[in-house]
């Protein structure tokens, strides 16, 4: 496998694109003839029921609903929506019976005679609260055992939005970070460590857009805006084979169209923020739009602070969400998604200081129909991610821009030949731009009247660099018999630097460096990430599945703290920097309970991480031209268990979450190259979230997290030199943090149901740190020197929250 | 105005690094409403290390290396763990690295402390090694070397300054407000003027006096200077601000009053024991979860000469000059 799997590294790359479409035959023939493709073509008449399943309360398309289809024998064969709603199952000629189902949604069912391709496009509509217990364990039914994946957390916003929040801030990623396997990396923050991996390691993709910086406000909020979202995924391991480029997780997260019925705004107020989005037809049942915002308004209350300093600061961020959903006919459809954030901090009126970072996400996609069986999307991509920090202090003026932008396309089809086979295959190339900075310094200045009347300043532009991304890739999900399904397939990537500035390093230091032409493609890798999976129905209630993953990832964050911030780097591989590539296996046993009440499952995974980046000691992450030569490569590795106890319906629902776990690394020059913990190595992770439906109106819901302190390096020892107490390190992370642990509640009183009404409210209280557990953020080491003369040493740790509690009105019309 | 295009190929950036972390510093603490609490931590003791800090100057006189043990982190000894008994050589190479026959042998005058003779001084260009023989191992090993290159003197000083004016500095090491750009003070700006030759790198370390008595001649308050980040060449000590003394200081210390003595010393000192001291200062002051990674031991020059662990602290060989003004002169 190594040997297959080994990156093929060159600088003639007109060789290697005749080797990739070489590699590229080979592989669609081995498909074409292991799916049975061949003979399916001349096999007996079977024609497709296909469709798009739509909410009946608001025309938008329902992700993940079920089909399922039984013969005049009773055998059942099942399909559920793809992420535009649409589904396709192709069957001999003959006579069948089809539900329709969808969690919360009652079932529909139809009797269909399938003579010739039948096209059904219907409505479910919600179901009422009482009927919701029962649909939604009849709906769900055994998925989650017959499903051929694994190692994926799918998440609708109305489950995320019944978590408390820090501040009532319904937040994504905080929910993610309530998953097996998935681990905050710090208190409070958007960055999540997914199997012990960095959290650079993740894709976190909007709209197929990749959002480069997730998190507002140092990253105690993230940028996702929940009432503009329809759903989230993660995956951990068992990585759909059109996802690649980080070797951790995908996270996709994906907006809402826009009510194709009717206008509505819903909308929030809280303590931190406010929130309004608008929806509705701009042509009914053809075209939508959805427009969110979402500002927080503390600096409103800025001016009328006694401090000077407070008054004169500016302190938000927003975030805008659009998109524009057309249908022009059955077999057209186009999504334009717009985002755009913005976090702003400085002073008013004088440049004193300033501090702005964002986000700017652009993607169109088009959505099409060859055939039922045959459909394809192609979506164009711009993502751009921004900040600019400075300060003028009087006599220093300083200002630092620095960011990346993406700009690609992706042509990704689905061709479904029959039930047992559902193959993917497609493209993508993007051309990614990193801006690592321009700064300009300035000392003294005219007003200061300097002796001389000079200054001394500086402008430094760290130059910027480019990249080109492909991958195309193959792959298939194949059904063998009732009990058994297969996954495999194949991505095949390159990465290329073009233009720029090379340099040249011996033992980490800089000897030389090449300018090249724009244009010129001057070091390319390539990579083969294969991905198999296998799942093993035993009974209705009972299943094994088994996962392996390669990823490959060509860019990373100069990030070498925790919490990480927001002027951390993203910068590419190149001819010093071989690419991070991963192996994950992973194996799980799934089971349900009472009649699918209860679901549960238990995985074990193992992760080889090979060229893992570490940053030597001291490193210098910041305005460094040099980042290459900070940079150290070796091994890493993580495993684990993580255990899953879900009730994903019913008055008390919820889950239990439990990951056991270990990530290391291996690092020339880092620790005398001695194995390490990884920062975010946690042994045990455990979440339990828990949702109680009192009544229609009053709802409780609480979580509660415990993990292990992360690993950390104190000192083992004290120097005294030139009269000041130095600490001595021993082995890097050989100390932990004290465990953590928190629990949050809230309390939602949502308005009297009355359907003759158009508008609901709810009013949710939270309780974030309902104990008032102090969670060390950082420990620090201190001396107090006592009036005797003697010193008293002491461990001190900061600690972000006490109890915090928070208020927040929700309306819709 | 000057402006420079920099040459990144000579750039460190630490200077950089510092100036943004004291930009944000302010944001994050502005915005964590965090609190501090004393918390119980129990350490793990790691090998005793020992411990050198010396090194040798361009004024003739006696110079001195003390010698010291490390000690478990929350341990309070009254002193440092002086090494005792050892054998302290600082033999001197030429700019070709060949022995010049020139071997001072260090003698211990009080407890860990190994002093030269009165009149020994280093040389520009020269390097210096320094040998410790212990009589004690510590961790199992009894030899260690350092060698400690004498720069070039690159500073000339053509004058000093003290100006009764606004506060000149964006920060000082005596009185500075960075962050009071309205009100900003009176007092006395000490002022250099002086060349920074072009062409080499140069690493100084300012040393203010007020009437002889040095204000910052500590680890942790030494003004740091580097044309690393300023330009390729040359760093404009044209009327450059050093420090600045408010009319009232807080607590009523080091005031400044006309007729007293200002005195300014230049250090020169070589790219590795800048690092040293930037890297001891960054350890020194503590941890910020967003900022920098895992701390790591400050990277000194003392090495073992067998296979255990190298000594901490450093060996240094620095080249100094001084110039003095009279307050309202």
């Amino acid at each position: 496998m190594t040997k297959f799997c080994r990156l093929y590294e060159t600088r003639r790359l007109a060789s290697c694109v005749d080797w990739n479409r070489m590699f590229f035959r080979t592989v669609i023939f081995c498909f074409l003839v292991s799916t049975g493709l061949l003979s399916t073509i001349s096999a007996q008449r079977s024609f497709t029921l296909s469709g798009t399943i739509r909410d009946g309360s608001n025309g938008e398309t329902l992700i993940g609903a079920t089909v399922s289809v039984r013969d005049a024998d009773g055998r059942i064969n099942g399909v559920v929506t793809n992420i535009d709603g649409f589904y396709s199952i192709t069957l001999p000629a003959g006579d069948y019976t089809v539900m329709f189902s969808f969690m919360g949604y009652e079932t529909q069912e139809r009797t269909i005679s399938l003579t010739q391709n039948i096209r059904i496009s219907l409505e479910l509509h919600p179901a009422s609260a009482m009927l919701s217990e029962v649909v939604i364990t009849e709906e769900r039914g055994n998925r989650a055992i017959t499903r051929n994946e694994m190692s994926v957390v799918r998440m609708d916003i109305q489950t995320i939005r019944q978590i408390p929040a820090l501040l009532g801030e319904v937040d994504i990623i905080k929910a993610i970070q309530l998953l097996p396997g998935v681990m905050a990396t710090s208190e409070g923050g958007a960055g999540f460590s997914v199997r012990g991996g960095a959290p650079d390691q993740n894709l976190i993709l909007l709209d197929g857009a990749v959002v480069y910086n997730p998190a507002h406000a140092l990253g105690f909020f993230s940028v996702f805006n929940n009432d503009a979202i329809k759903d989230v995924a993660i995956f951990k391991g068992d990585f759909p084979v059109q996802y690649g480029g980080r070797l951790s997780s995908v996270l996709n997260i994906r907006q809402r169209d826009g009510n194709l019925r009717r206008f509505e705004a819903t909308g929030g107020i809280g303590l931190l923020s406010s929130r309004l989005t608008l929806e509705g037809p701009i042509i009914r049942d053809r075209t939508s739009f959805m427009l969110a915002g979402r500002r927080t308004y503390f600096d409103i209350f800025l001016p009328l602070a006694n401090d000077p300093m407070a008054r004169n600061t500016r302190l938000f961020f927003y975030d805008l969400n659009a998109r524009i959903t057309h249908q022009f006919n059955e077999r057209n459809r186009l999504f334009i998604s717009a985002y755009n954030g913005l976090d702003v901090f400085g002073t008013r009126g004088d440049n004193f200081m300033q501090f702005d970072y964002g986000n700017t996400i652009l993607s169109a996609r088009w959505n099409h129909l060859f055939s039922p069986r045959l459909f394809s999307n192609l979506t164009m991509v711009y993502s751009n991610y921004n900040y600019t920090t400075g300060g003028d202090v009087g006599s220093i003026r300083f200002i630092w821009n620095s960011g990346l932008s993406d700009l690609g396309g992706k042509l990704d089809f689905t061709f479904i030949p029959n039930p047992r086979n559902t193959i993917r295959f497609g493209f993508s190339s993007i051309f990614h731009t990193y801006r690592p900075g321009f700064a300009e310094f300035a000392m003294g200045g005219a007003d200061l009247n300097w002796f001389g009347g000079g200054g001394v300043g500086a402008q430094i532009n760290l130059p910027d660099n480019f990249a080109l991304a492909n991958a195309i890739y193959i792959g298939n999900d194949q059904n063998i018999g009732s009990r058994f399904s297969l996954k495999y397939g194949i991505r095949l990537t390159s990465f290329s630097n073009v233009g720029g500035i090379e340099y040249r390093y011996e033992n980490f230091i800089v000897v030389d460096s090449i300018i090249h032409p724009r244009g010129r493609f001057w070091h390319t890798n390539f990579g083969v990430e294969p991905r198999i999976g296998a799942t093993f129905v035993i009974n209705d209630a009972t299943s094994i599945k088994a996962n392996y993953s390669r990823t490959i990832q060509y860019l990373q964050l100069a990030q070498n703290s925790t919490g990480g911030n927001p002027l951390d780097l993203w910068f590419p591989t190149n001819s010093n920097i071989r690419p991070q590539e991963a192996d994950m296996y992973a194996i799980g046993l799934f089971r349900n309970f009472l009649n699918n009440q209860l679901e549960t499952s238990i995985e074990f995974y193992y992760r080889n991480i090979f060229n893992a980046i570490d940053f030597k000691d001291h490193a210098n992450l910041m305005m460094n031209p040099h980042l290459d030569g900070e940079v150290r490569q070796g091994r890493g590795r993580a495993y684990g268990m993580e255990v899953m106890i879900k009730r994903p319906g019913g008055r008390l629902n919820g889950w239990i979450s439990y990951t056991l776990s270990r990530s290391e690394r291996t690092i020339p020059g880092i620790n005398d190259g001695r194995t390490f913990l990884a920062p975010f190595d946690r042994t045990h992770n455990l979440s339990v979230v828990a949702n109680f439906e009192l009544s229609e109106r009053h709802s409780f819901s609480a979580t509660w997290v415990f993990y292990t302190g992360s690993a950390v390096t104190f000192p083992t020892g004290r120097a005294i030199i030139n009269g000041i107490s130095l600490p001595v390190y021993g082995a890097r992370n050989a100390h932990r943090m004290p465990n953590y642990h928190r629990l949050d509640v809230s309390y939602t009183l949502r308005s009297r149901p009355d359907p003759t009404r158009r508008w609901s409210w709810d009013w949710n209280f939270g309780l974030f740190n309902a104990y008032g557990r102090k969670n060390a953020w950082v420990i620090n080491f201190r001396e107090d020197r006592q009036p005797t003369g003697s010193v008293r040493r002491f461990a001190e740790m900061t600690y972000l929250f006490g109890v915090i509690p928070s208020i927040t009105f929700n309306f819709n019309f | 105005m000057r402006n420079f295009n920099i040459d990144w190929s000579k750039v460190k950036g630490q200077g950089s690094k510092v100036f943004l972390i004291l930009c944000l510093l302010p944001l994050t603490l502005y915005l964590l409403p965090s609190c501090t609490e004393e918390i119980d931590i129990r350490l793990r003791d790691g090998d005793v290390r020992l411990v050198v800090f010396g090194g040798i100057g361009i004024e003739p006189g006696v110079h001195t290396v003390v010698l010291s043990r490390t000690t478990s982190y929350f341990e309070d000894p009254k002193e440092p763990l002086y090494v005792e008994g050892a054998t302290v050589t600082i033999t001197e190479f030429d700019g070709n690295m060949q022995k010049t026959g020139e071997i001072f042998h260090l003698t211990e005058t009080s407890p860990g402390h190994y002093q030269t003779a009165p009149d020994v001084f280093g040389i520009q260009g020269f390097t210096y090694r320094l040998d410790i023989f212990l009589n004690e191992e510590i961790g199992g090993y009894s030899r260690y070397s350092a060698d400690a290159f004498f720069p070039f003197i690159a500073d000339q000083i053509d004058s000093l300054h003290a100006i009764h004016a606004r506060n000149m500095l964006f920060t000082g090491i005596i009185g500075g407000d960075p962050f009071d750009t309205v009100n900003r003070p009176t007092g006395w700006n000490l002022l250099l003027f002086a060349n920074d030759p072009p062409g080499i790198e140069s690493f100084y370390v300012f040393v203010t006096y007020l009437n002889g008595v040095a204000l910052n001649d500590t680890l942790t308050r030494l003004l740091l200077l580097d044309n690393s980040m300023i330009d390729q060449d040359t760093i404009n000590l044209d009327g450059m601000p050093i420090a600045f003394f408010r009319d009232v200081q807080f607590g009523g210390r080091d005031t400044v009053n006309v007729g007293d003595t200002l005195g300014l010393e230049i250090r020169s000192i070589s790219a590795d024991h800048y690092r040293w001291i930037l890297e001891f200062r960054n350890i020194y002051g503590g941890q910020n979860p967003m900022f920098g990674g895992a701390p790591a031991n400050v990277r000194g020059n003392v090495r073992n000469m067998g296979r255990g662990l190298d000594a901490i602290g450093y060996f240094w060989a620095h080249g100094s000059r001084r110039a003095y003004v009279i307050v309202g002169k």
